[in-house]
């Protein structure tokens, strides 16, 4: 075959979907192996295949994040360790923010396959790991002012040279993090999950011929560009500005905006952070590479969902600018353990609200990529092993309106591939018993579209434990949008035994609790879309009869009265 | 006893049974299968030979629908009703009342009754959305509304120990509730009951009490599975099944015994086997996927009748009126899954892995704001159906546009039996040419194209996205369209080799004659190996078959025909997610369990580990061995198709830009080693099958039509 030939549409549909269900299969396998309920039962991890030259090639659903981070990673990689060093065998392992992760607790392990002798393709498997080490159980220490102080660092060693894995790699991981012999099985299973990548993406390789694959791979990236291209077009031209907040940095209790513009011209974005607030002093810092496959993600959102998802659909952003020093991109040392959930989620947030303002038509109110995460440490009685647990029932966020439905009842934008916790396999792990897991009555934002109503769960304390809790979203909740009202806020309280009721702030850390006390969790609630008054009446009345609203929210925001 | 049974092999083992000495019906072996349009019928007799009606389905009444169709099956062998029903030995029924009630919501309102505290699960799906890329999709609303989601007060821990006692005057006040809401079937799923079912019990005694008539589904009953969102699912699905199937299979049962039945209601089951009637009644959501089952298990039996040759892969498409359903049949293996998502509802029974998509005959043809040309997804169903049917019909269907491109013969519809207006579908689609300002066979070739791509899609996602390269298989198409339209696109799949059995447009109603009977158990144990001893294991697996040799013995399966299939699902500790190892053959000791998990470990994922894994549940798949027809063989009698040339027609093929003067043949008299080159129309009493330019059809030595597509080569080097 002629280089130049386009490549048969079909073999370049049947290599692009080979390789993403190679991904998706991927999945199911570590989620299977893994001995973390992080992995297993509420699979937050993510799998991704990127060309020799770390381009993002092949993704399925896993969390978009973590997938933009793989590429911000390998290019980490190339630049540190270099192509020419890298061989078959080879398995990376690294979760640097300052090469390119998104936080210290996700450990990114990334094999480079080779075709009879050349590289052809990255592998990644990244894992949000129960501890990293640092000074808190699950690494997201609170109060760091340094990121020596959180999750150990691995910036791109090898810790599988040729086959063979490096002992002296291995030894200094599980003597820096809590619960070694549990996380060794994850590492066991991470690595499974990359051999039997590997195995999928020689097949296609063999089956099709290098030729043949190298051809589809330029045309699949080229196809989600093209079709990128054709949705930024029906964007009008112009610039468009937002800013939302973030909170509580765990040190200072403050709120800190991240603000910028984005300009749309024929095909092309461009996106500008200047105005943004300075960097903080503690962990909410968003990791320095973080901002780049965050604003990417905004498109990737807004966009036909149909498009392969690749990093031709990320062509289209002409340019990313963040001013160093700030939130958005700040200076080393500073701690980033909380990005994901704070910096970088209102970046997504706030980006995604200059697209509704550009077409509000087709766009929808905030949607928060900010969920709380309630993480316990201590030991379960029943078996007597050490245990850190994230309760990812954080997750259930009420869905922004859009502009012609409700928003989504409960469930989180960016961890798409995520679950919350079964309540029977929690307690079956966890001296931890759910009271309640349920909506919460007028916590959504109102409009003529409402959004989704956040959870509010509450948890009894079975065995003396100790928590942590982070969150934002609680002066500034999820905004609504062209006259709609804000989501409801996130806030959290602990209950004792004796019941002594305390509100607890967006960052907390080892709060002791003892058998009979409850802690309490109630998650944001979406922004409303349109004004509240035009809503059509019989909604109000489903709502009134379901239980979402109250008699006094029907009355006095929506004008209902019962006929 | 024979433990013995691999999963998804239960065809590629009957081949052995046809000899044995298993009941034997007494004349006929009757499969009857509801669709949304038809409903198709098969009559087998003892020397063999296949008989096929169908009506047209009635939806108000399925019944009736299924009536006449034995009445015409009794015709056909030569017999009247009356004479014919007495003979019958087997009848066996797939069903889409399960279905259809679910997608169309046409059960009544149910309640549901859950843990205090845990009212929200069907609504919160534990977050998942099923495309979470797009952030415009419509929520799917559950089917049990908020207001009629009842909370009541009792707790048990996990190991199954109760913390707080069910408070009985909450069961009475949601009684009461009930009651006012006019609310005639309950489901009731309890935290940890898979462990300890006594407080949903309790509860159902009281509703029983309460509410005299009510219908009651409980969770550990239905499926007793750990995860209480997804047996949730479960339960409340079985609970709004319950009276739609209830009502329907008694009175289709009163029907039948009127007409003289004595041969006992089998119903084909969403696995693929198939159980008593009476076993249904209470266990509805076990026929969710019963209408498409029989033609899955006849694909892969028919696909593997040839010994010699290697078990082909399979795609079996059915498409109907209504729906097109997809199933990939690698090794002709049928794909069964215990946790599956269907029409997005989480079910954890036994399930045959199929993928459905809304495109059929019935589809409708409209025209956008923006004059844009769309087909379905409304579908005319059979009632009003198409325009051509002049029952009432005003929208054009595709089977108006195949009438109208010139595929379909008016006048040989169902053999003749029943005749289409043509000219009506002409003026349906005449005014939405004037609309497009087309002529009138373009727009029917557009409705025609648009709903070959929509099918074509359906297959990209039910293959290349999971990984499949459909080139590596060979499409069974069946249904009474499907043949029309499926040659048009195979190619595009680079699919090569499609094969119609003679009997396409009621294969569905075949299979049903030819699976087994099928009871699927399953208990929690959650117990470590290292703790367990044999005997305790065995005990349990016992407790399961003891019942699966009560259910078989109520089916008249005889003792030497019932056999078990023993499976557990196991993990190691520390693992949240459990393997399902078949250890039928690994009983004599726990350790041979232990090392048949670890081999399978080994060999799926490269390592096991030191520990003694945990097993959660154990299952019992029940069997019953039911005789098989004979299909019989003939070799080829030349290429020559001559003798069963009927005509020439005009006919629209978009390849050749026009109306063609098209051979057409009479497919009856089309025998092995015929051939016939494309354009062409071969013509069945129910099916009809069109031939694409440069493609060819012969028929094989089952007498089954093969048509070979020309595919475009791969780009191998």
């Amino acid at each position: 075959m002629n280089e130049t030939v386009k490549p048969n549409p079909i073999t370049v549909e049947v290599i692009r979907n080979s390789l993403e269900s190679a991904v998706a299969e991927t999945g199911a396998t570590i989620s299977k192996l893994a001995h973390s309920m992080l992995f297993a039962e509420c699979k937050d991890f993510s799998i991704g295949i990127l060309t020799a030259d770390a381009e993002l090639l092949a993704l399925a659903q896993y969390i978009p994040a973590h997938q933009g981070g793989m590429k911000t990673n390998a290019d980490a990689i190339l630049r540190v360790i270099g192509k020419e060093n890298l061989f078959p065998g080879d398995v990376i392992m690294t979760n640097d923010p300052y090469l390119g992760g998104l936080h210290g607790q996700d450990l990114l392990l990334m094999k480079p396959l080779f075709f009879d002798g050349e590289l052809i393709a990255l592998a990644g498997c990244v894992a949000h790991r129960t501890d990293m080490g640092g000074m808190s159980p699950g690494s997201l220490c609170l109060g760091a002012t340094e990121i020596y102080q959180e999750a150990i660092r691995f910036p791109c060693v090898k810790l599988v040279n040729r086959g063979v894995v490096n002992d002296d790699i291995m030894r200094i991981y599980l003597a820096n993090i809590r619960m070694p012999q549990d996380q060794k099985a994850d590492t066991t299973a991470q690595l499974a999950s990359l051999d039997q990548c590997e195995r999928a993406v020689l097949a296609v390789v063999k089956k099709y011929g290098l030729k043949t694959y190298k051809a589809c791979v330029k045309e699949i990236l080229d196809i989600s560009e093209r079709r990128a291209r054709l949705e930024v077009e029906k964007i009008p031209d112009g610039t468009y500005s937002f800013c939302d907040y973030t909170e509580h940095d765990s040190v200072e209790d403050r709120d800190w905006a991240v603000r910028g513009t984005m300009t749309v011209s024929g095909s092309d974005i461009s996106v500008d952070f200047t105005g943004t607030d300075p960097q903080a002093l503690s962990l909410i810092n968003c990791a320095p590479y973080s901002h780049i496959p965050k604003t990417w993600q905004s498109l990737m959102y807004w966009a036909d969902p149909s498009i392969p998802k690749n990093q031709g659909l990320y062509r289209p952003f002409k340019s990313i600018t963040a001013p160093k020093g700030t939130i958005v991109n700040p200076n080393f040392p500073a701690p980033v353990g909380a990005s994901p959930t704070d910096t970088a989620g209102v970046i997504l947030d706030a980006v995604l609200t200059a697209f509704t303002k550009a077409c509000p038509e087709r766009g929808w109110a905030t949607w928060s990529n900010c969920n709380s995460t309630t993480t316990f440490y201590g030991t379960n009685p029943e078996t007597g092993k050490q245990i850190i647990y994230s309760a990812l029932d954080g997750l259930a966020i009420g869905g922004g309106a859009r502009a012609n439905a409700d928003g989504w009842p409960a469930s989180q934008v960016e961890a798409s591939s995520m679950m919350i916790p079964s309540i029977e396999v929690t307690e079956q792990n966890v001296p931890l018993r759910y009271v309640k897991r349920e909506f919460v009555t007028d916590n959504a934002g109102d409009g003529k579209f409402r959004g989704g109503t956040g959870v509010i769960v509450e948890y009894e304390v079975i065995a003396p434990m100790t928590f942590s809790y982070i969150s934002i979203r609680n002066r500034h909740p999820s905004p609504g949008a062209q006259g709609g009202t804000d989501g409801g806020p996130q806030w959290a309280k602990l209950v004792t035994a004796e019941g002594e009721e305390t509100a607890l702030p967006q960052k907390i850390t080892n709060v002791k609790v003892k058998p009979g006390d409850h802690i309490i969790v109630c998650n944001a609630g979406g922004g409303g879309f349109g004004d509240p008054k035009e809503r059509d009446p019989e909604l109000v009345r489903r709502d009134l009869e379901d239980g979402f609203i109250s008699k006094e929210k029907a009355e006095k925001v929506y004008n209902y009265r019962k006929d | 006893m024979n433990y013995r049974y691999q999963e998804s092999g239960a065809i590629s083992t009957l081949k052995e049974i046809v000899k044995g000495e298993s009941i034997l019906p007494r004349k006929f072996m009757i499969g009857i299968d509801v669709g949304g349009t038809f409903t198709d019928g098969v009559a087998v007799d003892e020397t063999g030979k296949v008989y096929i009606a169908k009506s047209s389905s009635t939806k108000g009444d399925p019944t009736i629908g299924v009536l006449n169709t034995l009445r015409k099956l009794a015709e056909q062998s030569g017999e009247r009703i009356e004479t014919f029903v007495p003979q019958v030995g087997r009848f066996v029924y797939g069903t889409t009342v399960a279905t259809n009630a679910l997608l169309e919501r046409q059960g009544r309102e149910i309640a549901l009754i859950t843990t205090k505290g845990f009212k929200d699960q069907l609504n919160l799906r534990r977050i998942r959305r099923d495309n979470g890329y797009d952030l415009r999709a419509a929520h799917p609303e559950p089917f049990v509304s908020r207001h009629h989601t009842y909370e009541v007060t009792e707790r048990v821990d996990f190991k199954g120990n109760v913390l707080m006692p069910l408070v009985e005057k909450d069961v009475m006040a949601t009684a009461r509730k009930i009651e006012q809401a006019g609310i005639a079937s309950v489901a009731v799923c309890l935290l940890f009951s898979f462990l300890n079912p006594e407080h949903e019990r309790k509860v159902r005694e009281i509703l029983y009490r309460e509410l005299p008539g009510i219908q009651v589904s409980i969770s550990s009953d239905v499926c007793p599975e750990i995860r209480e969102y997804e047996r949730t699912s479960t339960v409340a699905i079985n609970a709004y099944l319950t009276q739609t199937v209830q009502s329907h299979l008694e009175k289709l049962e009163k029907a039948l015994a009127d007409l003289g039945l004595t041969a006992k209601l089998q119903i084909m089951q969403s696995s693929g086997g198939v159980t008593a009637s009476k076993m249904i009644t209470d266990r509805p959501v076990n026929i969710f996927l019963s209408g498409p089952a029989g033609g899955v298990v006849a694909s892969s039996y028919i696909g593997a009748l040839d010994s010699k040759k290697e078990k082909p892969n399979i795609i079996a498409v059915d498409m109907g009126g209504t729906s097109f359903d997809m199933t990939l049949l690698t090794g002709c293996e049928i794909p069964l899954s215990v946790r599956s998502v269907i029409h997005g509802w989480d079910i954890i029974v036994p399930t045959i892995d199929i993928q459905t998509i809304g495109s059929g005959g019935g589809s409708i043809a409209w025209i956008d704001a923006g004059n844009g040309l769309h087909v379905g997804p409304q579908s005319a169903g059979s009632t009003p159906g198409p325009v051509s049917y002049m029952q009432g019909g005003e929208q054009p269907t595709v089977t108006d546009a195949d009438l109208v491109m010139g595929y379909i013969d008016p006048n040989y519809f169902l053999g003749g039996e029943m005749i289409l207006n043509k000219e009506k579908a002409e003026e349906a689609i005449e005014k939405l040419a004037d609309q497009l300002g087309l002529n009138m066979v373009e727009v029917a070739s557009g409705i025609y194209s648009i709903v070959n791509e929509c099918m074509l899609g359906g297959l990209r996602v039910a293959t290349l996205q999971r990984g499949h390269d459909p080139r590596d298989y060979t499409l069974f198409v069946f249904g009474g369209a499907a043949s029309i339209h499926v040659p048009d696109f195979a190619a595009e799949l680079g699919i090569h080799h499609i094969i119609i059995p003679r009997d396409a447009s009621v294969f569905s109603a075949e299979g049903l004659t030819i699976s087994e009977i099928r009871f699927d158990y399953t208990k929690n144990i959650s117990r470590n190996t290292a703790e367990l001893t044999i005997e305790e294991l065995m005990e349990h697996y016992q407790e399961l078959i003891a019942k699966g040799n009560q259910d078989l013995a109520e089916t008249d399966i005889p003792e030497e025909d019932r056999y078990y299939c023993l499976r557990a699902d196991m993990k190691y500790p520390g693992e949240f997610s459990e393997f399902i190892i078949d250890i039928s053959d690994c009983t004599h000791s726990i350790q041979e369990a232990v090392d048949c998990f670890a081999e399978y470990h080994k060999a799926q994922y490269g390592y096991a580990e030191d520990e003694m894994p945990d097993i959660v549940n154990i299952r019992v798949s029940a069997f019953g061995r039911m005789r098989k027809p004979k299909f019989a063989r003939m070799g080829s009698q030349g290429k020559d198709s001559g003798h069963a040339w009927k005509k020439t027609r005009n006919a629209y093929f978009h390849e050749l830009n026009g109306m063609i003067e098209t051979n057409v043949y009479d497919g009856t008299r089309m025998i092995s080693g015929n051939q016939v080159s494309g354009p062409a129309i071969i013509e069945l009493p129910t099916t009809t099958i069109v031939i694409r330019p440069e493609q060819f059809c012969f028929v094989d030595e089952y007498s089954n039509f093969n048509i070979i597509c020309n595919t475009e080569d791969r780009n191998d080097e």
